[in-house]
């Protein structure tokens, strides 16, 4: 058996090689033809255009390319060994999310004399996100899909604080932009010179340490039993590990999925041992990267556009993801019944009557109440009374008003959605229906010159609509393990993240207000837009609460609600419908990045509406109060310079499930 | 009530394994039809294919002599409860609530529940002896509980066919007795077909009227209880040495295994 089961993944190495050899001819062939391949690889003539090039521009490139590939396929393998878990890689994790970060805080903050500290700094961020991670998803009962989710909490947080920072400095951002595209382009060896190194350094570090790797896949307990130091073991192997991605990103930028997909492919093709894995890892991912790249390279010579590798690569490793969760059986439907605690079960009045009451002030609040930079300024008793001040409110409340029906919005769309998918980490953020949204819209205003706010709401809508529609297509045959959804949902996004990235690097002029509005800003919003998704979100919000019983109905699952005499497939379809119709509503006014349709059901939940219909009620008023909260932080916060609201909803978002995170432990 | 001829079920999946093959029974109204069998000898793969959870299948199934599949949706749930062997227990619904949804065939997602609704709900849960939790979560009770609390939302559903599958597993042997002593007297007051997946033989042979046996997806035996308890028909079912001794004063048998 095992015998035989290295026939796949050497099959496989053989074919990329082949490849790779194919793609060094096609490179080389110019020279080739004359001889002259030797030369222009080590001593270009200096007078030849063609050779100066080949020499400081593709050779360097295609150096890079395996380099960069190897390492990332390296320190997925070890990633993924380590923590035991076939769906971990450096960017599902956070690190690479984590490394951009520091990078981006270091290029625009740090002095020039801290140079030399960068990459102790990049490591420091690769490490920080990847502890984040693994705090939350520690002693969890499901803790392969608790790791990939707070991976994804993570990487949303670090990247809107990245975007945070990038929006404040937009003389960098098309620069930056791109080389959190992953760009693999050269202009001479100093790239090579300084990955190679690092990259070879850490390699060896990795496959020395591979042997005890075996022992750690067989559980702590085991391995300690065995004589293995398990922390310090594991801390050495993501310490290195996390050495290599920070390379690789600080010289290439971020390059997702090749440290995910490589390995995972490797490991159904039938490699187990962790030390075959690892070797196979290096050439296939190397080898992959390299053809990927060159691919990539062939549509650049047509509009002399730049097709950044790293998202091109995005766009190639998810849909394979997909295929790796159809293809194996990853987890098994070990749904841990953690929940035997008798919760109390009390009226929520109450606590509605609160909510509400705390919304009505707070409304008042941030409708008069402002900081100027050096305190609190209070409109209407400091200031006169006169129109001016007038039109001070009317823009304040059209902003803010905006904001909060969108946190109604997307409370609505992410119950129906976490009820209806029977899965409590489910949302419209997640989903990838917020992104299928943005990218729809993103397309319409870039590609096609649509420019009526109400053509692209229908756009984004119907780009909403077909991604979940292709989501649930992609998890039929799961109904009955959320978890399917959620990782389809991840892929989904990642490979629409990348075409917004692709498309945003060739967006040009726009790219600035399309970033704002990505991040979530509320200030293109006019009145009769905000009343159109007010009127949608009212109308769908009642239907979704005359529709309470059968809505709750579905909390039995697809076999118990048909024996009661409900067509769950079709209700469903029709609640998801509803959800991503709202999403999209929502995304326009405040762009894809929010959380609140993530936390608002979440927190309801927890606060203890049990029912559909309270559970709707209650996510709407925490969605509002959280949206209002993070709409007047956002223009507060720096006045006299405006945060996006979506961005420091986001933030609150991601710092309420670390908290939650930290605390449940 | 059911009717069943020829019927064949296979697999999905590229090689398609036949898990019930020629299968000809007649579920008769009225009475408690029990099917038993070793484990993975299709007991629970009939069943399912009575609720209408496995479609594809060849042969044909009749409820009330009319095809299966022409039951509406709601139709079919006022027709026929079922019971899966492992149910999805909803973490945050409350006893009262979970058996209120048996009343969905009936009311439907807008129609009030009225007065004769919420005394069907109280009389069912009375049965199953769940009264005394009715406001905790179902999530917190223990095995036996639920399964009680499940019984108790197939009452509310006032189907005259109900299905259960393997529905005393996880309880004590005075509630195994209750439960099915309650179907066995429901049967005779309000002429309640049931078809129960059952594995205890002694409680077989206590409580049924008409047994059917399979053995890797085919009929091996089927007929009246008191043909039932008899050594040479079990070891012929299960395939293992098993001794039927008549109790004495009684007409009733119990099984040991040698």
């Amino acid at each position: 058996m095992i015998k035989t089961s290295h026939r796949t993944p050497t099959l496989l190495l053989a074919a990329l090689g082949v490849l790779s050899i194919g793609v060094l001819v096609i490179d080389f062939w110019p020279f080739l033809q004359n001889g002259l391949a030797g030369q222009v690889m080590f001593t270009p003539d200096e007078t030849d255009f063609d050779q100066i090039l080949f020499h400081y521009s593709t050779l360097p490139r295609l150096a890079m390319a395996f380099l960069c590939g190897a390492g990332l396929a390296l320190a997925g393998a070890a990633i993924q060994t380590v923590l035991r878990n076939p769906l971990a890689s450096p960017t599902t994790l956070g690190v690479g999310a984590g490394v951009e970060f520091a990078l981006t805080i270091f290029v625009l903050v740090a002095p020039a004399s801290l140079a030399l500290f960068q990459e102790a700094f990049a490591l420091a961020g690769g490490m920080i996100a990847l502890g984040a991670v693994y705090l939350i998803a520690a002693k969890r009962g499901n803790a392969t899909l608790w790791l990939i989710l707070a991976g994804m909490i993570i990487n949303l947080l670090l990247q809107s604080g990245t975007q945070i920072l990038l929006l404040f400095n937009e003389q960098y951002l098309q620069s930056i932009f791109m080389w959190g595209a992953g760009d693999l382009a050269q202009n001479g060896w100093e790239a090579t010179q300084f990955v190679l190194p690092r990259i070879v350094i850490g390699m060896a570090a990795v496959l020395l340490l591979s042997r005890p790797l075996d022992l750690l896949a067989l559980g702590d307990d085991t391995a300690s039993s065995l004589g293995a130091k398990v922390t310090v073991l594991r801390l050495l192997i993501l310490g290195f590990a996390v050495f290599i991605t920070a390379s690789v990103i600080s010289a290439a930028g971020m390059i997702g999925f090749i440290g995910l997909a490589v390995p995972a492919a490797l490991r159904i093709a039938g490699l187990t041992r962790s030390r075959d894995l690892m070797i196979y890892s290096v050439l296939t991912g190397g080898f992959t990267l390299l053809v990927i790249d060159f691919i990539v390279r062939q549509f650049n010579g047509l509009g002399g556009d730049i097709l950044p590798t790293g998202a091109a690569t995005a766009l190639f490793g998810a849909p394979f993801i997909i295929l790796i969760l159809r293809k194996a059986k990853i987890m098994p439907g070990s749904q841990s019944e953690d929940q035997h605690s008798d919760q109390e079960i009390t009226s929520k009045t109450g606590l509605s009557i609160l909510l509400t009451a705390l919304l009505a002030i707070g409304l008042v609040f941030s409708l008069f109440v402002s900081l100027d930079g050096t305190g609190f300024a209070v409109l209407g008793w400091t200031v006169n009374w006169n129109d001016n001040s007038f039109d001070i409110i009317t823009g304040r409340a059209e902003r803010t008003f905006a904001a909060m029906i969108c946190g109604a919005a997307l409370a609505v769309s992410g119950t129906l959605i976490q009820r209806v998918g029977r899965n409590p980490l489910a949302s419209p953020e997640i989903t990838g229906v917020s992104s299928a949204t943005a990218l729809a819209i993103i397309l319409a205003l870039t590609m096609f010159g649509f420019a009526q706010r109400a053509d692209l709401m229908i756009i984004g809508a119907a780009g909403g609509i077909i991604s979940l529609i292709v989501l649930l297509a992609l998890c039929r045959k799961f109904t009955h393990a959320p978890h399917y959804m959620l990782l389809n949902g991840l892929a989904l996004t990642a490979i629409l993240g990348a075409i917004v990235r692709i498309v945003l690097t060739r967006s040009g002029t726009q790219t600035s207000m399309l970033m704002s509005w990505l991040a979530g800003t509320t200030y293109f919003t006019n009145m009769d837009e905000v009343m159109i998704v007010a009127g949608v979100t009212t109308v769908l919000l009642i239907v979704a609460i005359a529709l309470r019983r059968p809505l709750e109905m579905a909390s039995l699952g697809t076999d118990q609600s048909v024996s009661l005499g409900l067509g769950i497939t079709t209700f469903q379809f029709a609640m998801m419908f509803l959800a991503a119709i709202l999403a999209a509503a929502a995304t326009l006014l405040v762009g894809p990045l929010s959380f609140v349709g993530l936390m608002a059901p979440h927190l309801a939940r927890v606060a203890g509406y049990r029912l559909a219909g309270g559970h709707l009620l209650g996510s709407v008023l925490i969605g509002v109060n959280v949206m209002m909260v993070a709409e007047w932080l956002a223009r507060n916060l720096l006045y006299p310079a405006q945060l996006p609201t979506g961005l420091i909803a986001a933030l609150i978002g991601t710092s309420y499930f670390l908290l939650l995170a930290v605390r449940k432990r | 009530m059911f009717d069943l001829k020829n019927v064949c079920f296979k697999s999905d999946g590229k090689n398609p394994k036949t898990l019930l093959d020629d299968i000809t029974v007649s579920f008769p109204t009225g009475s408690f039809s029990a099917i038993v069998g070793h484990n993975g000898s299709g007991k629970s793969t009939l069943l399912k294919l009575l609720a209408r959870k496995n479609k594809a299948h060849s042969g044909s199934i009749e409820l009330d002599t009319q095809v299966l599949s022409n039951h509406g949706t709601r139709d079919f749930a006022r027709k026929v409860a079922y019971l899966p062997q492992n149910p999805v227990v909803p973490p945050h619904l409350s006893v009262r609530e979970l058996v209120a949804f048996g009343r969905y065939p009936w009311r439907g997602a807008f129609g009030r529940y009225r007065a004769e609704d919420h005394a069907k709900i109280d009389q069912a849960m009375e049965m199953t002896h769940v009264t005394g939790f009715s406001d905790r979560l179902v999530a917190s009770l223990s095995g036996g509980e639920r399964q009680r609390v499940w019984l108790s939302m197939l009452l509310a559903q006032d189907a005259p066919v109900m299905l259960l599958d393997e529905p005393t597993s996880a309880l004590d042997v005075g509630h195994q007795r209750d439960i099915l002593q309650l179907v066995a007297n429901l049967k005779d007051q309000i002429n309640l077909t049931v078809i129960a997946v059952l594995h205890d033989i002694d409680m077989v042979g206590r409580f049924a009227d008409h047994i059917l046996a399979l053995r890797a997806g085919r009929t091996c035996w089927q007929g009246a209880a008191q043909d039932f308890m008899h050594n040479a028909v079990l070891r012929d079912i299960f395939q293992t040495e098993i001794n039927v001794i008549a109790v004495p004063e009684s007409n009733r048998f119990v099984s040991y295994v040698a």
